[in-house]
């Protein structure tokens, strides 16, 4: 092969010396039985997990041209069909022109009856065994906001109750967010209308954003998800609600399904008491433009610096229990009652 | 010398063969899949059936027109509560303890506004907005209350709910309700850890199926 540099006659054929013999040969062998045991794992999946040709071929969602997309959208109904035998509408919601969404809490409002996180839970085929929830619901002392002290797992016989208020907690959608920055392969990236989304097929499952996000906003699928086939929902879109894979990372998405069609998110809709509040920043005649500029405003872990587009808000004029009565006055003229002065009402 | 990463290779290669990959992942739970919330729970749809025009109310399990007793007997003044009817009103609306603070005396199939005009009970709201206008006003821009439909008017119909579609008119305050059940999630901890006098659980893996006895099924 190589016509300079010295070469020992009659090497070519038994050249190979016993030393080398060994070295490569266990070095092979090595090598081999390395390779094997990495794709060992491989033998675990479930005969559904093993990707067609077409799904290990597939680009990032940004790179697919629309009749790749359509194909995709086809796989996924398909896989839909074979696990659950549901005809689902799979599609592909993307990002309008001049909207950007923001999300307000009412504080002041919200009772803690979880109907939100149930309803996401249904909307976007979240999993119930084991269990994955979007959104938590922090029952928080009176007069502090220090979510350490807040209990994930109230269950007084009714709600709300006087010595607690309700922190429910969901993604904030970052305007500048440490879990789309961390992301090693881009599998997760802002889109226009500022939601954050993940796409499911790209994701290593590395869970660098999990750790990232200061909200504690994103869930990890150690398992396929299990969903009862009846109450899976049908109209899912590529980026938000459609069935997950096992070992990648999900998120809320606003329902991106719903909102770029012109819904409102599930959890807003099923809110008994009106509490959540939904909208178009930009549009300064929206409830949440009216809200930013009206209401006292406050954003969670704002010293975090990562610029939530979900805020809470404070909308009470008065305790919806009698307070306690006020402590003796001591009067400082002689005889100079304090005026009986009723604050109540408007 | 660089057969010791043979040899690595080849040790790492014999272990995880004899120790096997984290085979604890399971692709699927199986079994039964929990869903403690029935349907019914997430009815998006308002809590309360509005009084609608024109009004009606059940007497003797036969629903009646106000104005079929109203128009034909006077009714009493409005320091007394009648000795017979409406005995299942519950007036729980805290400084407003009088009828016809809201309805007209006159006229029973109509409320009264702010300015005392008749009103349809249609357009209840603008009887709330007499002592609440700031809720009101709140209300009419979205910001108090419960939405639904649309999130502009530009992609579709905007619902806003009336007060009386929440609030009882007689008792307003917003009913206390039941909550739906708590986490069983991986990161938020397990039930058993809250509240220093329940006894603590043993810690539980979300992965494996729960105990038959430990979670009502």
């Amino acid at each position: 092969m190589t016509d300079d540099g010295p070469q020992i006659a009659g090497a070519g054929e038994p050249g190979l010396s016993r030393r080398d013999l060994l070295r490569r040969g266990a070095a092979a062998v090595g090598g081999t039985a390395a390779f094997a045991a990495a794709l060992r794992p491989l033998a675990a999946l479930e005969r559904g997990e093993i990707p067609t040709l077409g799904e290990f071929l597939q680009k990032h969602y940004l790179e697919m041209s629309p009749i790749e997309l359509q194909a995709a959208l086809d796989r996924i109904a398909e896989r839909v069909r074979a696990r659950y035998g549901v005809a689902a509408e799979v599609f592909d919601a993307r990002p309008r022109e001049g909207v950007e969404f923001v999300y307000g809490l009412d504080l002041s409002r919200c009772i803690g009856c979880r109907k939100c996180v149930h309803a996401c839970v249904e909307e976007n085929n979240l999993s119930r065994t084991p269990e994955i929830q979007y959104i938590r619901v922090l029952e928080m002392p009176r007069g502090t906001l220090d979510v350490a002290r807040g209990d994930h797992h109230y269950d007084p016989p009714a709600v709300p109750d006087r010595d607690h208020y309700y922190l429910p907690i969901q993604c904030h959608q970052c305007a500048d967010p440490p879990c789309v920055e961390v992301c090693p392969v881009h599998a997760t990236w802002q889109e226009a209308d500022g939601i954050t989304v993940v796409d499911y097929d790209w994701c290593i499952g590395c869970r660098y954003c999990e750790a990232a996000c200061p909200y504690w906003a994103r869930r990890f699928t150690f398992v396929a998800p299990g969903i009862p086939a009846d109450r899976l929902n049908p109209r899912m879109a590529y980026l938000s609600n459609r069935p997950r894979p096992r070992g990648v990372v999900e998120k809320c998405t606003f329902c991106l399904h719903r909102v770029r069609r012109g819904e409102l998110p599930a959890c807003l809709e099923v809110c008994p008491v009106g509490a959540r509040k939904f909208g178009n920043v930009l549009d300064p005649e929206s409830e949440v433009g009216a809200l930013l500029r009206t209401k006292r405003i406050f954003v969670l872990k704002e010293e975090a610096g990562t610029l939530p587009r979900f805020f809470y808000y404070l909308d009470e004029r008065y305790p919806r229990e009698p307070l306690p009565p006020p402590p003796p006055h001591t009067p400082v003229a002689d005889g100079a009652e304090a005026p009986e002065e009723s604050r109540e009402g408007q | 010398m660089r057969l010791w990463i043979a040899a690595v290779f080849l040790a790492l290669a014999g272990w995880f063969a004899v120790e096997g990959v984290p085979a604890s992942l399971p692709a699927d739970l199986g079994g039964t899949i929990a869903d403690p919330v029935p349907r019914a729970a997430l009815d998006p749809r308002p809590l309360r059936e509005p009084v609608r025009d024109p009004p009606t109310t059940v007497i003797a399990t036969l629903r009646q027109r106000c104005t079929d007793c109203h128009d034909l007997f006077e009714s009493r003044p409005e320091t007394e509560r009648p000795p017979v009817q409406h005995r299942e009103i519950v007036l729980d609306h805290g400084l407003n303890a009088r009828c016809f603070n809201c309805h007209a005396r006159a006229d029973h199939k109509s409320l009264l506004d702010g300015i005392g005009a008749l009103i349809p009970y249609a357009d209840s709201d603008r009887s709330c907005a007499r002592c609440h206008g700031p809720t009101w006003q709140d209300w009419r821009r979205g910001m108090h209350g419960r939405t639904g439909g649309a999130w502009e008017s530009a992609s579709g119909a905007q619902v806003h709910l009336t007060c009386v579609q929440c609030h009882d008119p007689h008792s307003p305050a917003f009913p206390p309700m039941a909550p739906l059940p708590g986490p069983r999630t991986l990161r938020m901890g397990d039930p058993g850890e809250r509240g220093a006098g329940s006894s603590p659980a043993a810690p539980r893996n979300p992965l494996e199926p729960a105990p038959a006895s430990g979670s009502g099924e």
